[in-house]
């Protein structure tokens, strides 16, 4: 499976990003061949529905656990109709430690949407 | 003629120097702050009439969509997305634009309502005299003002001189509102970060070659870094509304400033200057 980490950079030792809709890249860890792939966040730098396009990166990704700092509104919709499950992640460490966190069962599941963002 | 009332900094006085006007000279009002209109609050006016303000809400009609992900793509504010075959919509992120429909090759795509706000037009009173007030009001919890401020502008009957009062900053609410204006007041107030601030909007006005003028409200002698960027910029200050408890104490009793004869006169002079500027317009 995919487990993907908002992030602030493009490697595995990048710092996590407690944001997720304007985080600048999304880090893709494969759990079957043990990789990381990174991917530039678009959504970012747009006006509104960040949460939205990230989330598309997701959906496009096949990824099945997201871990990050919390969802908005929107985002939160969409990961749960695409069966995506979200965890809490730990503040900066890196991706590489959030993976390992998951894996070691350390991590709260998030279970309901924090306010919206501004448009 | 409209003439704008608008600020860079927010709490300069945009409002303060709007209703003044407006009821100094006996002009109509107009509330384009529509996130948080508060020039009533001072005019007191009789609301008329009201009307609603929709906005476009997309929907996907599962029987013909074939999950494609062509309206996904095409969208620009991400008001859709594709899970798997399904396609989620964003009603609050949806600007109306209609393209989802355009693109769909199975005419998946119809659209309804949905109110967001709306728009009220009445009168106040000055010595008898019936003078207009318009505002809209945008509903809590929408982010989008633009389409009520569009559809309260579209709305006001055509006169001499129209007082708008603007949204603060230089954010997508004022750069739509100045589609309607003629000649803009900016206020001010003589501190570092009302300075900063108005350069944006200046720099905005300039760009869409509107006319200008400067209002330095909370003025004293004292402090005069706006007064040296106005001389430096060959930008035209057309009134001062003095730094003073007696301004500050009627303002908090939701008073009239120019009910003051000699604060009055410093608005009768400031629109003094406005038309004459019109005039070359």
């Amino acid at each position: 499976m995919i487990i993907a980490v908002s992030s602030k950079g493009m490697n595995k030792s990048s710092e996590f990003n407690k944001r997720f809709g304007r985080c600048d890249y999304i880090g893709l860890f494969n759990t079957e061949t043990q990789e990381y792939s990174f991917v530039e966040n678009d959504g970012k730098n747009q006006d509104g529905g960040a949460g939205p396009k990230a989330a598309q990166i997701l959906i496009d990704n096949n990824v099945s656990i997201l871990i990050t700092g919390a969802l908005g509104p929107n985002a939160f919709l969409a990961t749960e109709k695409a069966g995506i499950r979200s965890f809490v992640g730990i503040g900066e460490k890196s991706i590489e430690d959030q993976v390992n966190a998951f894996k070691e069962e350390e991590l709260m599941e998030i279970k309901q949407a924090k306010k919206g963002g501004k448009h | 003629m409209k003439i704008g009332i608008m600020s860079g900094k927010g709490g300069t006085g945009k409002t303060t120097i709007s209703v003044n006007l407006a009821r100094a000279l006996k002009i109509p009002y107009v509330d384009c702050d529509v996130e948080e209109p508060n020039g009533f609050i001072f005019l007191k006016p009789k609301v008329t009439t009201s009307q609603q303000v929709y906005t476009k809400v997309p929907i996907i009609k599962a029987q013909r969509c074939n999950g494609c992900g062509k309206c996904v793509d095409f969208c620009q504010f991400n008001a859709l997305m594709k899970v798997g075959k399904e396609i989620l919509t964003f009603p609050k992120l949806c600007h109306g634009c209609e393209g989802c429909s355009i693109i769909c090759d199975n005419e998946a795509v119809e659209y309804a309502e949905r109110r967001i706000g709306e728009i009220e037009e009445g009168y106040f009173k000055v010595d008898h005299q019936e003078v207009k007030a318009y505002r809209g009001v945008l509903d809590v919890g929408e982010p989008m003002a633009v389409p009520v401020i569009n559809e309260l502008l579209r709305s006001i009957d055509d006169e001499e001189y129209i007082v708008v009062d603007c949204a603060p900053g230089t954010s997508c609410n004022l750069v739509n509102t100045l589609e309607h204006i003629d000649f803009a007041v900016v206020v001010c107030e003589p501190t570092v970060y009302g300075l900063s601030d108005m350069k944006r909007t200046i720099d905005l006005l300039r760009c869409k070659g509107i006319p200008f003028g400067v209002v330095i409200n909370k003025w004293n002698e004292e402090v005069d870094i706006v007064e040296n960027f106005c001389e430096e910029n060959d930008t035209a200050i057309i009134g001062k509304l003095p730094f003073s408890k007696e301004i500050a104490t009627r303002y908090s009793k939701g008073q009239f400033i120019s009910e003051n004869k000699i604060y009055c006169q410093i608005f009768k002079s400031i629109y003094q200057e406005i038309s004459n500027r019109c005039e070359v317009i």
